[in-house]
């Protein structure tokens, strides 16, 4: 399959193996965050390739994961209202909430209905002029323009039964904080489809501010080999700074059109992210101009209080302070068909990745 | 149904049929049972219990059309993918395999779950690895460009039409030449080996030289969101 097959080159991924291993000296820590990431190195056996001194981490990268349980129990509350239709990404539907999940609401009745794309989820409300269409967004930059683009639309064509309930985030004050706390890293596997939207500027604090590197890294193998190697080249010479090995698709500039939708539907705001707790101006809250599709603002609901489940450390996972094994719950009380926490439902989630691919 | 049935050789002994209210169905459901018998010689093959290091693992041809196919006809995704199940009758096939060879230690249709769970349902436990080279697998290409699309693994995606089949290593070939030789059997493949080291876990060779565990599906795959 070309442009894949390209990437999947083994010669090329033992040549890369073999530069990583004659230049990394030193013991380094590097992590991804990007959930898409924490899946291709799992599921290529990447970990397998690198020399001791080379250690991967995964960090706050799955959307599903870093998402509050709140939001979880506010839509399974919205989903209980008789006049709501509920539409999301399929990965949320087996989130735990407190007391429920969308999953179990759907089957006592609740209208909820797994899309592709938001603008399914337009067009179920365009169908369902008597019913309130909430869409779930989740996701970073990477998403968030395709909701941007549908509240957009949505105005633009008086669908005013639509709704986004939106917990957007972006990245970069994530990746400050995990340094800010201490978490030991030397290096940023840079999300490869966040920058695609972003460009590079958003990670130039990094190096300046924290003396690390990040390399914006594609998916396939290839890519990977080659964005480490890049990493440890950087840390081997002292030369911290913002590098993109994903050049077949990520521009320095980024997408300046997404980047536009974004600013003209959200704002910044502050948002609570699951093991990091709440992050200034991480979250992408609905501008005023757009609130008559902002599902918090016009739908009222009651939430119940929200309980974390006892045990489970995902939040210290995403951290990359621990890794799944060290879990008692992994594998154990929480797997991919019955999940106690979020790490474990998303397949971008490091437990899930963990349990399916390096158990 | 007859065409079916004079395909795998089978005849209809008997039938009946129900009619509810309107309403109530509205289509035509066909439910069938089969009846057959078991050599006591091949008692073995469904437990797997003669398996040692050394035998080789055999599938009939590609994996993931049927789980791939079903998905696409769903329509909810908007793919128009050319994919068919492979949906078939593997008896005709099988008994080709069993004529041949005396040395088939094992035997499973790949169904949900796909392969991946067959292997390593059959190797926890045990006193033996499996040790799967991803190069070997057949995937066909509309498939693997559906399973990128949506970030499946085609080896967890269900087949209606494959056996995995565990064969000593001597009568390996033998068993994969009077599977070419069958129409349901020219994609055949050997895919990995038994072997003596990671017991209890069936991992794989990845294209690119990793390995990785193979572990049983635990509830379902999903679309990847970005």
């Amino acid at each position: 399959m070309k442009y894949i097959d390209e990437y999947r080159d083994k010669a090329i991924v033992m040549a890369l193996a073999k530069e990583i291993r004659k230049h990394s000296t030193r013991h380094v820590k590097l992590m991804e965050v990007c959930g898409g990431h924490t899946m291709s190195i799992q599921k290529f056996g990447i970990p397998y390739l690198l020399p001791d001194t080379v250690e991967l981490i995964s960090g706050p990268g799955c959307p599903v994961c870093v998402t509050s349980r709140s939001f979880i129990d506010k839509a399974v509350a919205y989903s209980r209202l008789k006049d709501v239709i509920i539409t999301t990404y399929g990965d949320l539907i087996r989130v735990p909430g407190s007391s429920s999940s969308l999953d179990r609401e759907k089957a006592r009745g609740a209208d909820i209905r797994t899309v592709y794309s938001i603008m399914d989820a337009l067009m179920i409300a365009k169908k369902n002029r008597s019913k309130k269409v909430v869409f779930l967004g989740i996701g970073f930059e990477t998403t968030a323009p395709s909701s941007a683009a549908g509240i957009i639309k949505a105005q633009m064509a008086g669908i005013r039964n639509f709704y986004l309930f939106s917990a957007h985030k972006v990245m970069p004050p994530a990746m400050e904080t995990l340094i800010d706390e201490g978490v030991k890293i030397d290096g940023y596997i840079g999300p490869g489809h966040v920058s695609t939207i972003t460009g590079d500027g958003i990670y130039q604090d990094i190096p300046k501010k924290f003396g690390l590197g990040v390399v914006i890294s594609g998916f396939e193998p290839v890519d990977l080999m080659q964005a480490i190697l890049m990493l440890v080249k950087q840390i081997e010479s002292n030369t911290p700074k913002v590098e993109i090995q994903y050049t077949r698709v990520v521009k320095p500039e980024g997408n300046i059109r997404a980047q536009q939708m974004l600013d003209e539907v959200f704002e910044y705001g502050d948002d609570w992210w699951r093991g990091l707790g709440v992050l200034k101006n991480s979250g992408l809250k609905i501008r005023e101009k757009y609130a008559m599709h902002d599902a918090e603002k016009i739908i009222g609901v009651e939430v119940e209080p929200t309980r974390e489940p006892k045990g489970c450390i995902c939040g210290e996972i995403l951290r990359g302070v621990k890794k799944p094994k060290d879990c008692k719950l992994f594998a154990k009380a929480c797997t991919p068909a019955d999940p106690v926490g979020a790490c474990m439902v998303s397949n971008e989630g490091s437990c899930a990745a963990h349990y399916l691919y390096n158990r | 149904m007859a065409n079916e049935a004079k395909k795998a050789g089978v005849l209809i002994v008997t039938g009946d049929t129900k009619v509810v209210d309107r309403g109530k169905c509205d289509k035509l459901y066909i439910n069938t049972s089969g009846i057959g018998l078991l050599n006591p010689k091949h008692r073995n093959i469904s437990l797997g219990s003669g398996i040692r290091p050394g035998d080789k693992i055999i599938i009939n041809g590609s994996i993931g059309d049927h789980g791939m196919a079903v998905m696409a006809a769903r329509n909810e995704l908007n793919i128009a993918a050319d994919i068919r199940s492979d949906c078939a009758c593997l008896n005709g096939l099988i008994a080709d395999a069993l004529d041949v060879s005396g040395k088939i230690r094992f035997m499973r249709d790949a169904t949900r779950g796909g392969l991946g769970t067959v292997l390593s349902e059959l190797v926890k436990g045990s006193s033996f690895g499996i040790r799967i080279d991803e190069t070997e697998l057949v995937v066909s290409e509309s498939v693997r460009g559906m399973c990128e699309l949506l970030g499946f693994d085609p080896i967890y995606v269900a087949n209606e039409g494959k056996a995995v089949m565990v064969v000593g290593s001597e009568d390996a070939e033998k068993v994969l030449s009077v599977m070419y030789k069958h129409e349901l059997g020219s994609q055949a493949a050997i895919i990995g080996e038994v072997t003596d080291e990671h017991k209890g876990k069936a991992w794989l060779q990845t294209v690119v030289g990793g390995k990785r565990i193979i572990e049983m599906l635990s509830g379902q795959q999903l679309p990847r969101i970005c």
